[in-house]
């Protein structure tokens, strides 16, 4: 039996590396659309001041791309290292869609980024402006790839098992592609990026109008990002309710554990505003519950019922049985590949593989079962639900702070006197840190609420990890942390340095600081 | 290109040297030699079960229906 251990070290490794590449990703994407469109503005009015705000938060955002490249790279170094048996088992699926990101983010989008900071001097407006939308299009679609992957391992549709091959196939390329769950998650995903981006230009600009420094250029910049920024985040509240209704239709568990719902309601289910879930218990010992709303939500119908933790269990129960003998035949039918009867006997039960294989983590063989064991598989089958509660509601919260900001941006930026209002340019500047942590909170109930498995209903996550020494992933693990925990210091200090010398870094004259940039640069 | 592209372009090719040197030593210490050789086989294996023994009748229950 693979050790706990491993498997958490394997796991913790692989959150570790996708957290801290996922800092720099999206300001990245929705760094490149704010380009798009100062560049688009210099370039319908010709006025100099949107050239040099393209050029100046184009050096951020160059800053965070450098420093956030290849970050990714140790993610993939783990499938082959840490989940080898994963690798295997989903090779054929996985594969194509994350090959293809590679592609895309080294050939597209680096080949464009390459262009938009030196081809200043060497293309015509027009060309420099095609470039910077082929960069944003470019970091978008590798965007895409990655997340059709995911959205694959949280529904994992368009491949069947081969008993042949022992992993999964590809039967339909279009059925992966357009994956109801992968696209939902790639427009939430974008469009965070895209809040995540405005909120790094309202924020900086803010400062510089709270400081009086380069007025002009902040005022500008901060209403493109309180436009751009207000309907990325309606975007991302909008898209985020229709990702919900994805999950509730093909992971009611993670669903069921976002909510704390433990009994299945009547329909409309109510919401859980606040609770306090008693794990031991199934139950939750305060709940403040809004009538109807969860139903809403999760089905898009007044009649339809959301099954609720307990039923989940007894539902998973009699798959975990039924799995047990899918396990079984599969082995008799490896025994004896060309016998249609178990041939027969296997596809009538192989959708509950993976809920037989849940039982390994505990026994080598089926007849150490025993109800006891049946019942900790059966546990198992649903995520802590205090985290995925709690951290759901901190991102939506978080969410609905940044819409009241971008809201009363767009808003004093459209009456004019935004400048003014000290409070809002505050406000801004303290919830820089907000989309960054509404992502990572997302990427954590999208990862955690898919336990587990690392490919829902398919691979128990504990088959997946490859049997290396405990020993070496420490020392892995080491490595990586600290790898990341310099890059992002750099990134921090580089960040801090630019921003502090503001436009003037562009030496064109025209922006405070310039002369004394010198000493700090 | 004035002096402070210059500069920020240097700092910026240093940090690329140094984090492709440093992918490059994580590889070669913990990735290089790992050869977790996995095939249908070895997969059949760890994924495996010895054949069904009668379950003890508690732990029948109505196969999930498909």
């Amino acid at each position: 039996m693979i050790s706990e251990h491993l498997v958490d070290l394997s796991r913790l490794q692989f959150a570790v590396t996708a957290l801290y590449h996922f800092l720099f990703v999206p300001l990245t994407i929705g760094m490149t659309w704010i380009l798009v469109i100062m560049e688009s503005v210099y370039v319908m009015t010709g006025k100099t001041i949107y050239k040099d705000m393209t050029r100046f938060w184009g050096k951020l955002y160059g800053i965070n791309f450098a420093l956030g490249v290849t970050t990714g790279i140790t993610l993939e170094f783990q499938f082959g290292t840490n989940w080898a048996y994963y690798s295997h088992y989903v090779g054929d699926v996985f594969g194509a869609p994350l090959a293809i990101e590679g592609l895309m983010a080294f050939f597209l989008e680096s080949t464009f980024i390459g262009l938009f900071f030196f081809g200043w001097n060497r293309l015509s407006r027009q060309q420099h402006l095609l470039v910077t939308i082929l960069m944003a299009v470019g970091t978008n679609l590798s965007a895409l790839w990655i997340l059709i992957a995911n959205g694959w391992m949280q529904n994992p549709v368009g491949a069947e098992f081969s008993y042949v091959t022992m992993r999964m196939e590809m039967v339909d390329f279009w059925t992966v592609i357009f994956n109801p769950d992968a696209q939902a998650k790639f427009v939430h995903t974008v469009s965070a990026g895209y809040t995540t981006g405005a909120m790094f230009v309202l924020s900086i600009s803010a400062w510089y109008l709270l400081k009086g420094r380069d007025v002009e250029f902040a005022k500008k910049s901060f209403r493109i990002a309180a436009a751009f920024g207000f309907a990325s985040i309606c975007s991302v509240i909008v898209l985020g309710d229709e990702s919900g209704y994805t999950v509730g239709e093909a992971q009611q568990t993670k669903l069921a554990a976002m909510e704390a719902m433990w009994e299945t309601e009547p329909a409309p289910a109510p919401f859980n505003l606040i609770a306090i879930p008693n794990e031991a218990e199934m139950k939750n010992d305060f709940a403040i519950e809004i009538p109807w709303v969860m139903g809403i939500i999760g089905t898009r119908s007044l009649s339809k019922q959301i099954p609720g933790i307990k039923e989940i269990k007894e539902k998973n129960r009699e798959r975990i049985i039924s799995g047990m003998g899918a396990v079984t035949a599969l082995d008799a039918l490896r025994k004896s590949p060309d016998d249609p009867l178990l041939k027969k006997a296997f596809d009538e039960i192989k959708a509950d593989l993976g809920f037989g294989l849940l039982l390994k983590k505990y026994v080598t063989s089926f007849d150490q079962v025993t109800p006891e064991i049946i019942e900790k598989a059966v546990n198992d089958t649903v995520p802590r639900v205090a985290p995925m509660f709690w951290s759901f509601r901190l991102m939506v919260g978080l969410g609905f702070l940044m819409l009241m900001i971008f809201g009363f941006a767009l808003l004093f930026s459209v009456k004019g006197n935004f400048a003014s209002k000290r409070w809002l340019l505050k406000s801004a500047l303290y919830a820089l840190p907000a989309p960054w942590l509404g992502c990572e909170l997302g990427w954590f109930v999208a990862e955690y609420g898919r336990q587990p498995w690392t490919i829902y209903g398919v691979l128990p996550t504990h088959l997946s990890v490859s049997t290396l020494s405990v020993n070496s992933l420490y020392g892995s693990l080491a490595g990586f942390i600290g790898f990341y925990t310099v890059l992002l210091i750099v990134e921090m200090y580089l960040m801090i340095k630019f921003a502090k010398l503001g436009p003037g870094s562009l030496g064109t004259g025209r922006y405070a600081n310039e002369a004394g940039q010198l000493a700090h640069a | 290109m004035d002096l402070r592209d210059r500069r920020l372009r240097k700092e910026i090719g240093v940090i690329l040297i140094v984090k492709i040197l440093a992918i490059t030593a994580l590889w070669w210490w913990f990735v290089r030699d790992v050869r977790v050789p996995v095939d249908t086989t070895t997969t059949a294996q760890h994924l495996g079960a010895p054949a069904l023994p009668t379950l003890n009748p508690t732990l029948q229950g109505n196969p999930h229906d498909q």
